[in-house]
């Protein structure tokens, strides 16, 4: 089966080098020639009749990171859990327009779920570990397709909680519940978690938002890393952790209808030092709530 | 009005750039003056002064870390501390300049200077002055349009720089007895034309602040 | 604020806060009351039963299956190993679809058939046990021919259906949507959801809607009367013996055994307190013990596994 053999093949590499330190002229002039990972066109989410987001346009960059920023109740959430189908979950809810994730459009009628599902994961914003021993934690997602041999997902574990930055710290207490841990662990553990299921995006939903500073910067210097291997979306109503930690940013607003629309897709130094509309310097200087 | 803190302090700010404007702009005015009438204690006075100019200048440098740190700003607040930055440290070479003309009313013999070269001398300061106040105020006022014809106007001052020089050196080799003297007032010249420059970096920043663009205005001579 | 106003204000507040001291602890006294005096019916039961029946509890009790009177000795073997097959079939019987349908229930509340499967749950909750009883006498009892184990366990499981239900739905609710939405992110589907994640989050809970249900169904005595009826020969760890010695097929031992009437304690226990014999009623007494104990040593222990489990997750 695919997502068995996709598993133990490495990933291939970055095709644009995006380690840090790059002058700002340079990330400009690459900014038109970097890959699309994910092509939204024209979405729209509705909750039954009331409609969420509406005509939405964003390409977002592979191994970078896109931070989605905006007041409450914008839609950020809604969009970032439209892109793994999770919207589906809540009931009468459906969408219009396309999601292109690698050129394959994951609204289409007939797709597989589960594939997006491994193909995107997600961390929420409260740590949300199974009550289940670490180790059991990191394999759930390994065992679902498939994978039940020891060796094998003794290997998996090992593996994400050290992309997650977990593995010294748990690796003597792998059958200690994930319950056990601290805020900042459990969030890494789910981290480890998503990982664990070799995805090729990770969406993260105000995933510091329950943490305390230490363990929020720590998660913020995990995503710098992970962006070397996967393309990172995340949703964050904290500004300055936006202008940190992304690369893109792209800034949502209620219209007159409650729908969100986006209102300035860029780099993320651009929106925070020139931005071209006036509603998203009105936000990020803080000048409306 | 959200970040009403912010907004007070960055208007307190402002107002301390003029400030600074202001006493770097008297301090021009008053040693030139004191140049032409080889005031030995006003220019010692001048000197002294600088020493507030330099003062005020790191005290407004904090104030914009400190806002930086703790306010955060963004985009055009953002820009705004950064250009200030810029022009304090404009201004406080300035200051430096004025300094310098001071100092050479002190090492001046007490002989008579050409009344003509006086005149130049005082047209630079004029001219350059007016810049600099111009400046100062479409840099507040974030006025673009003045920012883009004040810089032109530095060519009146170079012209007139390089008049001078013309006489001096026509001096210097009429009475080789002069070269001391004609030595200093080259810098006292060099000085004026220096201070006007800077009035154009003051203008791109100004112009950097409401388009988040960096122009430059080519400059005449070098430092 | 004048000094005067400002020491009236405070005396005001000194004054009242003697009467709050006194009232809190007036109402404190009375709580404590109140508990104490609905605690004593239990700790008097429990004492009770201990006094009356412990002087005739002897090893032979649990090992020996009841003999004629008049002969000394004898036990209720039967009516132990009686209960405890019920009770194994009854939570085999109750168990399944009570959780299925708690499920469903939780999932989907307010479909037509979830709608329909809580009213149902409710009213069956409120049907008396003897009626359940009779119903079953007439579906199975008759069609089989005769009184049988299997009557007996579908009975007390249909008595222990709603309890396991209601606990069980309640349960899934309280687990966090959290988790469900952790593991449906990861790829799986509903189905593995429910039982790797949520079934095991909600296990406290279940463990004790079905210790509820339990406790209930091992205490019935009027749906047995039909259907189980009361054996004194009941022995089925001899009957599974002597089967798998003599070569039986192990369905057919299984199918014997739970084709027979049987005993069990409380049946046991209100047969022998209606007869005039008093070896009779001191077994009745000892019965009743040993069924208090089966109750609560059930309870005990599983109260204590969910603090162990309790206590391994928070590791």
């Amino acid at each position: 089966m695919a997502i068995a053999h996709t598993l133990s093949q490495p990933l291939a590499p970055p095709p644009v080098s995006i380690r840090s330190a790059e002058g700002l002229a340079e990330i400009e002039s690459t900014e038109a020639v970097r890959p699309v990972k994910i092509d939204i066109r024209n979405l729209s989410v509705f909750y039954g009749k009331f409609r969420a987001i509406a005509g939405i346009n964003i390409s977002i960059p592979a191994h970078q990171v896109t931070a989605i920023i905006g007041p409450s109740g914008c839609g950020k959430s809604t969009l970032l859990r439209a892109i793994n189908r999770m919207t589906d979950l809540t009931p009468g809810s459906h969408a219009e327009g396309e999601i292109l994730l690698d050129g394959e459009n994951i609204l289409a009628p007939g797709i597989d779920v589960v594939q997006i599902r491994q193909r995107v994961g997600m961390v929420f914003q409260r740590p949300n570990p199974f009550p289940k021993s670490i180790y059991d934690n990191v394999a759930y997602g390994p065992r679902l397709y498939g994978i039940h041999r020891r060796t094998e997902l003794d290997e998996i574990v090992e593996h994400s909680l050290q992309r997650a930055a977990l593995w010294d710290e748990v690796k003597d207490k792998l059958n200690q519940s994930g319950m056990a841990l601290s805020g900042g662990q459990q969030q890494r553990l789910c981290i480890a978690r998503a990982l664990a299921v070799e995805p090729a995006v990770i969406l993260m939903d105000e995933p510091a938002s329950a943490l305390d500073p230490i363990a929020t910067l720590k998660i913020e210097d995990l995503m710098q890393h992970l962006k070397e291997e996967y393309t990172i979306v995340i949703v964050t109503h904290n500004m300055q952790q936006a202008a940190r930690v992304s690369d893109y940013t792209a800034f949502l607003m209620i219209d007159d209808q409650r729908a969100g629309r986006l209102v300035e897709f860029g780099t993320t130094n651009r929106i925070f030092t020139r931005p071209e509309k006036k509603q998203t310097e009105d936000y990020v200087t803080g000048r409306f709530g | 009005m959200t970040r009403e803190i912010l907004e007070r302090r960055l208007h307190h700010l402002q107002d301390e750039v003029l400030n600074l404007g202001s006493m770097v702009e008297q301090s021009s005015v008053d040693a030139v003056k004191a140049l032409r009438r080889l005031d030995v204690a006003s220019a010692q006075k001048i000197e002294n002064r600088d020493g507030f100019i330099n003062q005020r200048r790191f005290a407004i440098e904090e104030d914009c870390l400190t806002l930086m740190a703790t306010q955060q700003p963004m985009a055009h607040d953002l820009r705004l501390l950064a250009a200030i930055l810029e022009v304090i440290t404009e201004l406080e070479r300035m200051g430096d300049y004025t300094k310098g003309i001071a100092h050479i009313t002190i090492l001046l013999e007490p002989s008579p200077l050409p009344s003509a070269l006086l005149d130049h001398f005082d047209a630079m300061a004029v001219k350059a002055n007016a810049m600099l106040h111009r400046a100062l105020s479409a840099f507040v006022a974030g006025d673009v349009k003045a920012a883009r014809t004040i810089p032109a106007e530095d060519d009146e001052v170079d012209r007139l720089f390089n008049l001078i020089y013309g006489e001096l050196v026509e001096r210097m080799i009429a009475d080789p007895q002069t070269v001391d003297q004609t030595t200093h007032l080259l810098w006292v010249s060099h000085n004026l034309e220096r201070f006007a420059d800077r009035v154009t970096n003051i203008c791109e920043r100004t112009i950097f602040l409401a388009t988040g663009e960096m122009t430059e205005f080519s400059a005449s001579g070098g430092d | 604020m004048t000094p005067g106003v400002a020491s009236q204000h405070h005396i005001r507040a000194r004054r009242g806060y003697a009467r709050r001291k006194t009232s809190n602890a007036v109402m404190l006294l009375l709580a404590g009351l109140t508990t104490a005096l609905a605690l004593v019916p239990l700790f008097w039961i429990i004492g009770y039963v201990i006094l009356q029946g412990g002087k005739y509890i002897d090893p032979s009790f649990f090992t020996q299956l009841p003999r004629p009177l008049g002969i000394a000795g004898g036990g209720v073997l039967n009516a132990i190993e009686g209960t405890v097959l019920l009770v194994i079939l009854a939570s085999a019987f109750a168990i399944p679809p009570g959780v299925l349908a708690a499920f469903y229930v939780a999932y989907y509340p307010n479909t037509p058939l979830g709608i329909a499967i809580r009213f149902s749950t409710d009213v069956l909750s409120g049907v008396p046990s003897i009626v359940i009883g009779l119903f079953l006498y007439a579906l199975v009892v008759k069609s089989q021919g005769h009184f049988s184990a299997l009557a007996g366990g579908i009975a007390l499981a249909i008595l222990m259906l709603p309890t396991i239900l209601r606990t069980t739905e309640e349960m899934l609710k309280l687990v966090p949507p959290a988790l469900r939405e952790a593991s449906l992110a990861l790829g799986a589907p509903e189905w593995k959801t429910s039982l790797s994640v949520v079934l095991p989050a909600a296990a406290n809970g279940l463990i004790t809607g079905f210790l509820l249900g339990l406790a209930r169904a091992s205490g019935e005595t009027a749906p047995l009367l039909f259907t189980a009826l009361g054996n004194d020969n009941f022995d089925f760890i001899a009957q599974v013996r002597s089967g798998l010695a003599s070569g039986q097929n192990p369905i057919k031992i299984l199918s014997g055994i739970l084709s027979q009437p049987v005993d069990s304690l409380p049946l046991t226990l209100w047969k022998y307190a209606q007869q005039p014999y008093p070896e009779r009623i001191h077994q009745a007494w000892a019965a009743a013990l040993v069924l208090m104990v089966f109750v609560l040593s059930i309870n005990v222990a599983a109260r204590l596994w969910i603090v162990i489990r309790t206590l391994r997750m928070q590791g």
